[in-house]
């Protein structure tokens, strides 16, 4: 009899756990839901950085203020799993209404997953009404012209983009008060290695277990990646004679196909030894940790100083118990003994793109309000709240930077950067499972450039073939719609806006089909250096 | 076993195969479409949308000259080894807690061992990684403390090493030299609590009279180990060693948490299953990696029959 109950018992508990999840599953609970004319528009985002998800709800609830008809819900996802979840959301047609476009995103998946907003850009915000942007064309309000959400290969624009980014050296103003005596920061490269120099000796002379800057394989490369491409501008300037402005790794990879440099160029060694000489000053095992170990010891007044972007501030200010002072990477200048023969100057932030882009789902079951919440995100009310609420850098024209954000807005003068070393999948790998090379103990700029040299051709080799195959891909998918457009366009000639159509896509082919024979001319010289070692 | 029955009756109780209908379709769902669209994939060019390109064997006969493919099985062979030494404490163990002479001692043992399986593997994960860190992590402070970084220094000056320096934390997840044995060292004193189970569950169906006889015959605590106990349980430890290989080899989680989708330094932590996931997910050839893995899946079927034909139980 007992053993009945208690089987009873056991069976009733595992039903009603079953009719609870089942619930939970079918009638998903949300915030506010007041009845069934609620539309619920998801939002998801990788950026779990302090400040952002407040600021996206208070967006939201100014939005709901709005339309009380709509709810938006956020789903915030870990930068780790971004691309996993989100391949997985997207061809299984479970993707929430608006996404943020960038981690794990190729132009074939943009194409294929997400609706193009050129038509909407080229229009006047609504949500500007009544502010100075109200006449303009919608596209023509961010700082940078929207070019961080226009896909150059498609020649459409795909996403919103909320904010600005710059990387900065942080620093902890009482340590260095202490360390220096005053709280000046370093205006040089001369004056940053000096100080890094000062506080190991304060560190070792004191018993302190303070490192001068704190590093992870995300912060590190930050910083160091910037030094390096100080070495490459003038080589740069040397290798393309049409004047390319901005690195172009198709052009990079010719290049070193064609010998014009090579991992041993006195450029790239300088480069090199830039990054030896600062990670002599990291976190001892820097490439081992991860970018919140790195902010762990900087708020715990273990480093002195932290590289990171502008996306960190409000996290390390928010954590730090102490007075943050925020400084520009400081390059070597060309009067510098020894890495100024290679660079012109300072780089300049001129060329930043706009980021945090929120692009528009073609599976959505509600594309109307969920287009009509994206052109609220882009909006110069909401991107001030944006900028108030997150401390980040706003990206709408008119929109004054929160106090704290201000010094994270691009700086223009400079020089625009080198190359930098190449970093497509394979050619990535090559770099991180060599970089101990030129990191360890016994690393050395020489041994790690062996190593490029090593692997770098067969790499680029695998990277250019599989580029070629997609941009192959893109271009057949186009092909396609051209096809459809130009025998439309036959049967009805008169018709303006499909001659249009026809034309931007024959436009968006000849921009694909650039790219692909610019990587396969970088293709065909890296299978002839290959063949001729 | 079902009893066989008349293909009449079968017939005519047809509404009974009902029954298993919902199981089947979920597991043709889960199971068998993932499968077979894997298999299908693996003769295309395919990046993971809707655009792809028959190749026919290429992706295979690509496996054949896959330098990292081949030189992670070293890594993974290495970590096989290893893993069948790490099956030692827990047979151990499950001895040790099998000779308890209180059940209720037994009891609380077998409870203290399942208590910590609540906590999350990935949160064991990056307990671990935290141990490795250079600078605060466990392992550098223990071995500070006990000065055997004064003895590894030496030997490393000795050896040539290269990865112990005086006054340098030593990178344990950063030296390709220690990757191997980090990956080793990592879930020291390599006690699972699944495996301590199953070998428990196998001591317990010995006999009360096998141990009688050896105690009036004077058999030892080691000799009733290696002659009694050893020889009885291999039931169990050749199901612990086909579930350790397929998940030795399938697994991946362990490496891309430590070190990162490239396999950490020298690529010295790259196994099979991180290959495939960065082909991927980190080069986008979803086509090649569906290869890869029926690759892996053979060659994991050809292993676990070989463990089966060869690792004899002699009852």
């Amino acid at each position: 009899m007992r053993e009945r109950i208690l089987n009873g018992i056991g069976i009733g508990l595992l039903a009603i756990c079953f009719v609870v999840a089942l619930g939970r599953i079918l009638w998903p609970k949300e915030r506010g839901s007041t009845g069934e004319d609620v539309v619920t528009i998801r939002i998801a985002h990788w950026q779990l950085e302090t400040g952002v998800r407040e600021a996206l709800e208070a967006m939201a609830r100014e939005y709901e203020k709005l339309h009380p008809d709509v709810r938006i819900q956020q789903i915030p996802i870990p930068e780790r799993i971004y691309t996993n979840w989100l391949i997985t959301q997207l061809i299984g047609g479970t993707a929430p209404d608006i996404i943020q476009i960038g981690i794990g995103m190729t132009e074939e998946r943009i194409a294929r997953f997400f609706v193009p907003i050129t038509e909407l850009v080229e229009q006047p915000n609504p949500y500007n009404k009544g502010t100075a942007l109200e006449e303009v064309p919608m596209r023509n309000t961010f700082f940078d012209g929207m070019q961080g959400g226009y896909q150059e290969n498609l020649l459409e624009y795909y996403s919103v983009p909320l904010s600005g980014t710059s990387i900065r050296v942080y620093y902890n103003l009482e340590l260095l008060k202490e360390i220096t005596g005053s709280d000046k920061l370093p205006t040089s490269y001369r004056e940053f290695i000096d100080l890094c120099k000062t506080t190991a000796a304060f560190a070792k002379a004191n018993k302190r277990t303070i490192v001068p800057i704190a590093g992870s394989k995300y912060n590190g490369p930050l910083l160091m990646s910037a030094l390096f491409s100080s070495q490459t501008q003038k080589l740069m300037d040397k290798l393309s004679p049409t004047g390319v402005l901005l690195s172009d790794s198709a052009l990079t990879a010719e290049w070193f196909a064609e010998n014009k440099w090579t991992p041993n160029s006195p450029e790239v060694l300088s480069g090199l030894k830039l990054m030896r000489e600062v990670s002599e000053f990291l976190s001892p095992g820097f490439m081992q940790l991860q970018r919140d170990d790195a902010t762990f010891y900087f708020v715990q007044g273990r480093s002195l100083m932290i590289c990171s972007g502008s996306w960190d501030s409000t996290s390390i200010q928010s954590q730090a118990p102490f007075a943050v002072g925020v400084g520009r990477i400081p390059f070597p200048t060309p009067d510098d003994p020894i890495y100024g023969p290679f660079t012109k100057g300072r780089i300049s932030e001129a060329g930043t793109l706009s980021a945090v882009n929120f692009g528009l789902v073609r599976s959505s079951a509600n594309p109307a309000i969920a287009q009509d919440f994206l052109l609220f995100l882009g909006s110069q009310p909401a991107n001030r709240v944006w900028t108030n609420v997150s401390r980040w850098i706003p990206s709408v024209v008119g929109v004054e930077p929160h106090p704290a954000a201000a010094p994270f807005q691009p700086l223009m003068d400079g020089y625009a950067p080198g190359f930098p070393l190449p970093n497509q999948a394979d050619a990535a790998r090559v770099y991180n499972t060599n970089i101990n090379d030129l990191f360890g103990p016994e690393g050395s700029p020489q041994k790690f450039a062996d190593r490029l040299a090593e692997g770098l051709l067969e790499a680029q080799k695998s990277d250019l073939a599989r580029i070629i195959r997609s941009t192959s891909m893109n271009s057949k998918r186009r092909d396609t719609v051209v096809a459809s457009l130009a025998v439309q366009q036959a049967k009805d000639p008169g018709n303006t806006q499909l001659a249009e159509k026809l034309d931007e896509a024959l436009q968006s082919i000849a921009s694909i089909e650039r790219g692909y024979y610019l990587n396969k001319a970088a293709l065909r010289a890296t299978e002839t250096a290959a063949a001729n070692p | 076993m079902a009893l066989p029955i008349s293909k009449t009756k079968a017939l005519l109780e047809w509404k009974l195969y009902l029954f298993i209908v919902p199981s089947m379709v979920l597991v043709a769902t889960f199971s068998y479409y993932p499968t077979i669209s894997a298999i299908y994939h693996s003769f295309f060019l395919w990046g993971g949308g809707d655009t792809k390109e028959f190749v026919g064997l290429k992706n295979f006969t690509d496996i054949l000259n896959d330098k990292v493919f081949w030189t992670s099985f070293i890594t993974i062979g290495i970590l096989v080894i290893a893993n069948i030494f790490r099956m030692i404490p827990s047979i151990f163990l499950a001895v040790l807690i099998h000779r308890l002479k209180s059940d209720r001692w037994q009891y609380w043992y077998r409870v203290l061992l399942v208590v910590p399986m609540i906590v999350p593997g990935l949160v064991t994960l990056f307990i671990w990684k935290f141990f490795f860190d250079p600078n605060l992590g466990v392992l550098n402070a223990a071995l500070d403390a006990s000065h055997l970084k004064v003895m590894l220094v030496h030997l490393d000056k000795f050896f040539g090493w290269g990865v112990f320096f005086e006054g340098v934390p030593t990178a344990w997840l950063g030296e390709p030299a220690l990757i191997i044995p980090a990956l080793i060292i990592w879930g020291f004193p390599w006690i699972g609590a699944v495996g301590v189970l199953i070998f428990l569950a196998g001591l317990q169906s010995i006999g009360a009279e096998i141990y009688e006889a050896a105690d009036l015959d004077g058999v030892t605590s080691l000799q009733k180990f290696l002659h009694i106990e050893f020889p009885l349980i291999m039931t169990q430890v050749r199901l612990s060693m086909v579930l350790m290989l397929i998940g030795t080899l399938q697994g991946y989680g362990l490496q891309f948490l430590l070190l990162g989708p490239d396999g950490g330094a020298g690529g010295r932590g790259m196994v099979p299953g991180l290959w495939m996931f960065n082909r991927a997910f980190i080069a986008g050839e979803f086509g090649y990696a569906c290869a890869l893995g029926l690759f892996l899946f053979v060659f994991i079927l050809g292993l676990t029959w070989i463990n089966n034909k060869f690792v004899k139980v002699d009852k």
